[in-house]
C-alpha cells in the first residue's frame, strides 16, 4: 500500500439555501482509480469543482503529497498537477485539435504562436492516448469519442499527477468507451491518481479499484470495490433509514389512454421512446441527469426536433396521430428553466398567467380578437386563489416574486388553459419545502380531475411521492417500467445500470 | 391615459418596487423631450407657432411617422428592419411606372402598397422560417432594393399624375389627408397592440421568444406578420412621399433615411431590445426627429454634421434604454 498522495479533509461548502457538502474527507493514492458515486445532487460535482479550483470551500483542507495546498483557481489546480476532464466537452468546433488543446496556454516564439512546438507536443500526447490524428484537423471533423480524447489530451499536456474524469462516457459509444477505459488504465499504470465520477455502477465495477459514495453532501461509505456488490452501493446511495415524512404517497385511479408515444427518436439523443399515458395518472420519468429525460419531454411538445416516431393523442374521444408541431395544443409544458423558458420576467402576473389562453379570453364577434379584460381578471383571480399565489396585485411583475410563486404562476397559466396532458420537468427545483409540498398537492389534484401527467424530477423521494407508474431512462432509452410498488432501490439500480447487469 | 404609456410598462403596477421606480422616469422621457424641443423651436424660430406652419411640419412628419410605426412593430418583436427606405422607394417606383404607362391611380396606389408588403414578407420568411439574422437580411434587402431602384430609374425621377398626388394631399377641414391617416392609424394600432391578443403575442414574443414558444404562441407567424407589416407601412409611406414630391425617386430610399427611422423609434421610447414601445411612441419620436432636422436645416448645419448628431442621438437613447433594462432585471 502506497502513502495517500491526495487528501481532502473536512471539506464543507454551502450555497444560498443549500448545504452542498458537510465535512467530507477522503484520500487517494498514486496508481489507483477511485470511483466517486452518488445520486443527483449528492455533492460529487461540488467536491470535484473544489479540487479543480472552480469553487472555494467554506471549510476544510487539501493536502498533496503530505503538504497543505490552497487551490483557489483552475490555474492553481493545474500548478498542483490536477487536471479536470469535464463532462461537457468545451469544444471549439471550427478550430483545430491543436488550438483546442492549447487555447488557454499558447506558447510563443518571436511574438507569434509557436505552432511547430505545439504540433510536436500534441502528437506526443495524442499518441500516448492511442490516437493518430493530425493536430491540424478541425474538431468538427472528428467523432465525439475522439473529441473526448482531445479533451483528455488537453488535460494531460501539463503532466498532471491527479486526473478527474467527470462522467466521461455519457456521449460515447461502447467501443469508444472501451478505448477510454484502456487509456485510463494505462494512466493508472503510469502512477497517476485517478478520480472517476460516474452514474453507471457497471463502469465502476469494471474499471475502479476503490469507491466512495456521497449522499446529501456527506460520505455515505466506501472502500475496495471488490468488497461490495451492486446493491450495497445502491443502498449507500439512497440511504436505508430515510423515512418519507414529507412524501405521503397518493394513489390515483387511471382511466382510459390519452397519449400514446411510439418509437420516437432523434439520432444521438433519444432512441425508440414508446409509452402510454392514461387519464388521471401520474407517470414519473426517472433517470440520471443526462439520461435523456428532458430531451424526451421537449421532443413531445415540439421544442426539439425528432427524426421519427408517432405521437397519438386522444382528440374528441379518438386516438389520432398528432403532428409534432401540433402537440402543444394538448399538452401543458412546464420546462426545467423557469426564468429562461417559463416566464415573461418584466411583465405582470396577469399577463403571464393568461399567456397560453389568450385566444379564449376574447370578446364576442366581431371583436373576437380583442381581449376581454374583465374575463382575463376573473380568470387570473381564480387561479391566483386556487394556487394560493402570494402577490400584492395582479399587476405585480413576476420577476419580483419568489421562486415558488413564480412556479405557481407558470402552472396556473396551464390550469387556465386546461389541457388534457401535462409534462412537468423538475417542477419543484430550487423551491422551499412549503412550495414543494404545494406543487405536489397541485399535481395530485390535477390527476384526480382526470389529467394525464408526466413528471420528471431529480429527487427520488419527490418522484415517488407523486407517481403511479415509473419509466426509467438510461442513455437516451427507456430501459424499464415499474408499477406503484417499485422501491427506491429498483429505480436507482435500473438507472445506474446495476440491475440490468445482474438480471 | 394608460394606453399612452408604452407596451410593457403600461402593464406594470404603479408602485411595484424601488427598482421599478428608477426606471419609471424613462417612460415619460419621450414626452419630456418633445416638449423641450417644441418649446425651444418655438422660441428660436420665428413664425413657428402658426397654424399653417404646424400643419406643414406635421405633413412633413407623416411619412417618417408611418415608417417609424412599421419599424416599431419589428423592434418590439426584438428584430430590426434596415430595408424600409429601399423597400419604400422601390414600391413608389413600381407604382409610378405603372401609372405613367396609363394605369389607374387607384391600382397604382395598390402597387405601391403591395410591392413593399411582399418585400417585407420575404424579410419575415428569412428571419422566422430560415432563422437568418434580421440585421443581415434587411441590410442586404436594402442593398437589393436601392440598387434595383437606381438601375430601373437611371437615377431620374418618375413623375406621377397630379390627380393622384392631389387626391392624397387633399385637405379635410383644413387638415391634409396624410395627417389624418397617421392619426387614425396611430389610434387604431394603439388599440390593437394594447387590447388584442395579437398585440399581446407581439410583446410576449419580443420579451421572451422561448417562453412564448413553450406557451403555444405561434412565434414564427408573429415574426412573419411584423416584418410584413413593416413592409406595408413602407408602402403607405411611399404613397405619401411620392405625392408630396409629385414623383417617384430612388433618392427616397437612401441609407440615411433608415437612420431617421431608427432614431425616431429610439427617441420615441421604442426599445431596440424588444418588448417595449407603441405606435404613439413611434409618432412622438418622428415629430422630435423632424423638428430637429428642420432646425439643423435652417441653421445651415452641414449634411455630415447632421449625420453625426443623429447618430449620437440614437446612441444616447439606446444607452438610456439599456441602462433602465439593467436595473429592471437584475
Amino acid at each position: 500500500m502506497t502513502i495517500p498522495y491526495l487528501k481532502m479533509d473536512g471539506i464543507a461548502k454551502s450555497f444560498p439555501g443549500v448545504q452542498a457538502l458537510k465535512n467530507v474527507s477522503f484520500e487517494a493514492s498514486k496508481g489507483e482509480i477511485l470511483a466517486l458515486v452518488g445520486a443527483n445532487g449528492a455533492g460529487k460535482s461540488t467536491l470535484m469543482n473544489i479540487l479543480g479550483g472552480n469553487l472555494e470551500p467554506n471549510n476544510g483542507k487539501i493536502y498533496i503529497n503530505g503538504e497543505e495546498v490552497r487551490i483557489s483557481s483552475p490555474s492553481d489546480a493545474a500548478a498542483n498537477g490536477i487536471a479536470f476532464v469535464h463532462q461537457e466537452m468545451a469544444m471549439l468546433p471550427t478550430m483545430s485539435i491543436a488550438d483546442t488543446m492549447y487555447i488557454s496556454s499558447f506558447p510563443y516564439k518571436y511574438g507569434l504562436i509557436d505552432y511547430k512546438t505545439i504540433y510536436q507536443r500534441c502528437r506526443v500526447v495524442l499518441k500516448r492516448l492511442g490516437c493518430n490524428f493530425d493536430p491540424r484537423e478541425k474538431i468538427r471533423n472528428i467523432s465525439p469519442g475522439d473529441q473526448q480524447m482531445v479533451e483528455i489530451g488537453r488535460a494531460l499536456l501539463h503532466n498532471p499527477q491527479i486526473i478527474i474524469f467527470d462522467e466521461p462516457t455519457s456521449s460515447l459509444t461502447s467501443r469508444e468507451k472501451e478505448h477510454l477505459f484502456e487509456v485510463i488504465r494505462s494512466l493508472k499504470q503510469e502512477g497517476s491518481v485517478i478520480i472517476y465520477i460516474s452514474h453507471f455502477l457497471d463502469e465502476v465495477f469494471s474499471l475502479c479499484d476503490r469507491v466512495m459514495v456521497l449522499r446529501n453532501g456527506e460520505t455515505a461509505g466506501g472502500g475496495l470495490v471488490s468488497e461490495y456488490t451492486n446493491s450495497d452501493i445502491v443502498k449507500m446511495m439512497i440511504g436505508e433509514k430515510e423515512i418519507d415524512t414529507y412524501y405521503e404517497r397518493s394513489e390515483h385511479k387511471a382511466g382510459e389512454e390519452i397519449m400514446n408515444v411510439k418509437g420516437v427518436y432523434r439520432s444521438g439523443v433519444i432512441s425508440d421512446i414508446s409509452f402510454s399515458l392514461k387519464k388521471g395518472e401520474v407517470v414519473g420519468l426517472w433517470g440520471q441527469l443526462g439520461s435523456g429525460r428532458t430531451e424526451v419531454a421537449r421532443a413531445l411538445v415540439g421544442l426539439d426536433p425528432i427524426d421519427g416516431g408517432t405521437i397519438s393523442i386522444k382528440v374528441d374521444d379518438q386516438m389520432i396521430p398528432v403532428k409534432q408541431s401540433e402537440t402543444k395544443k394538448y399538452i401543458g409544458m412546464i420546462t426545467e428553466n423557469r426564468r429562461e423558458e417559463g416566464l415573461l420576467l418584466p411583465m405582470s402576473v396577469r399577463n403571464n398567467m393568461s399567456l397560453a389562453n389568450l385566444t379564449n379570453l376574447t370578446r364576442k364577434k366581431p371583436f373576437s380578437s380583442v381581449i376581454d379584460s374583465k374575463l382575463e381578471n376573473i380568470e387570473t383571480d381564480k387561479y391566483v386563489k386556487r394556487m394560493d399565489i402570494k402577490i400584492s396585485s395582479k399587476n405585480q411583475r413576476v420577476e419580483t416574486l419568489s421562486g415558488g410563486n413564480q412556479q405557481k404562476v407558470i402552472i396556473g397559466r396551464w390550469l387556465q388553459k386546461n389541457p388534457p396532458i401535462y409534462i412537468m420537468d423538475e417542477p419543484t427545483r430550487g423551491l422551499d419545502v412549503g412550495a414543494k409540498a404545494d406543487i405536489r398537492r397541485i399535481i395530485s389534484d390535477l390527476a384526480e380531475q382526470g389529467a394525464g401527467i408526466l413528471v420528471i424530477s431529480s429527487e427520488i423521494e419527490e418522484i415517488m411521492s407523486v407517481s403511479d407508474r415509473y419509466l426509467v431512462m438510461k442513455r437516451g432509452s427507456i430501459v424499464a417500467e415499474f408499477g406503484s410498488n417499485a422501491t427506491k432501490e429498483d429505480l436507482v439500480a435500473t438507472a445506474t445500470g446495476a440491475a440490468s447487469e445482474k438480471e | 391615459m394608460s394606453t399612452f404609456n408604452s407596451g410593457v410598462t403600461q402593464l406594470l403596477s404603479k408602485k411595484d418596487s424601488k427598482e421599478s421606480r428608477d426606471i419609471y422616469w424613462t417612460r415619460y422621457l419621450p414626452y419630456i423631450v418633445l416638449v423641450v424641443v417644441f418649446v425651444a423651436v418655438s422660441i428660436f424660430v420665428p413664425y413657428f407657432l402658426t397654424v399653417s406652419n404646424l400643419i406643414s411640419v406635421l405633413l412633413q412628419t407623416a411619412s417618417l411617422a408611418i415608417l417609424a410605426i412599421g419599424q416599431a412593430a419589428v423592434l418590439i418583436l426584438g428584430g430590426i428592419d434596415l430595408s424600409m427606405p429601399g423597400v419604400m422607394a422601390l414600391g413608389s417606383i413600381f407604382g409610378a411606372i405603372y401609372m405613367r404607362s396609363g394605369g389607374n391611380p387607384i391600382i397604382g396606389a395598390v402597387v405601391m402598397l403591395a410591392v413593399p408588403a411582399l418585400l417585407g414578407l420575404i424579410n419575415g420568411i428569412s428571419v422566422s422560417y430560415f432563422g437568418m439574422i434580421p440585421f443581415v437580411v434587411t441590410l442586404a434587402m436594402q442593398a437589393v432594393t436601392i440598387g434595383a431602384a437606381t438601375m430601373i430609374t437611371n437615377q431620374i425621377s418618375i413623375p406621377v399624375p397630379e390627380n393622384f398626388c392631389n387626391a392624397i394631399l387633399m385637405k379635410i377641414g383644413g387638415i391634409p389627408l396624410p395627417i389624418i391617416i397617421v392619426l387614425l392609424l396611430t389610434l387604431f394600432l394603439q388599440f390593437a397592440v394594447t387590447k388584442t391578443y395579437f398585440g399581446r403575442w407581439l410583446y410576449s414574443t419580443g420579451t421572451n421568444i422561448r417562453t412564448s414558444r413553450v406557451s403555444g404562441i405561434p412565434t414564427k407567424k408573429v415574426v412573419l406578420a411584423a416584418y410584413s407589416f413593416a413592409g406595408l407601412m413602407g408602402g403607405l409611406a411611399a404613397i405619401i412621399m411620392t405625392s408630396r414630391l409629385y414623383a417617384a425617386s430612388p433618392q427616397m430610399g437612401k441609407d440615411a433615411v433608415a437612420m431617421d427611422i431608427i432614431a425616431s423609434a429610439a427617441v420615441g421610447g421604442v426599445s431596440t431590445m424588444g418588448g417595449v414601445g407603441t405606435a404613439v411612441n413611434a409618432v412622438v419620436g418622428a415629430i422630435i426627429i423632424t423638428l430637429i432636422s428642420n432646425v439643423m436645416n435652417m441653421a445651415n448645419v452641414s449634411y455630415y454634421l447632421t449625420l453625426v448628431i443623429k447618430g449620437i442621438i440614437i446612441i444616447t437613447f439606446v444607452a438610456i434604454d439599456a441602462n433602465s433594462r439593467k436595473k429592471s432585471t437584475k
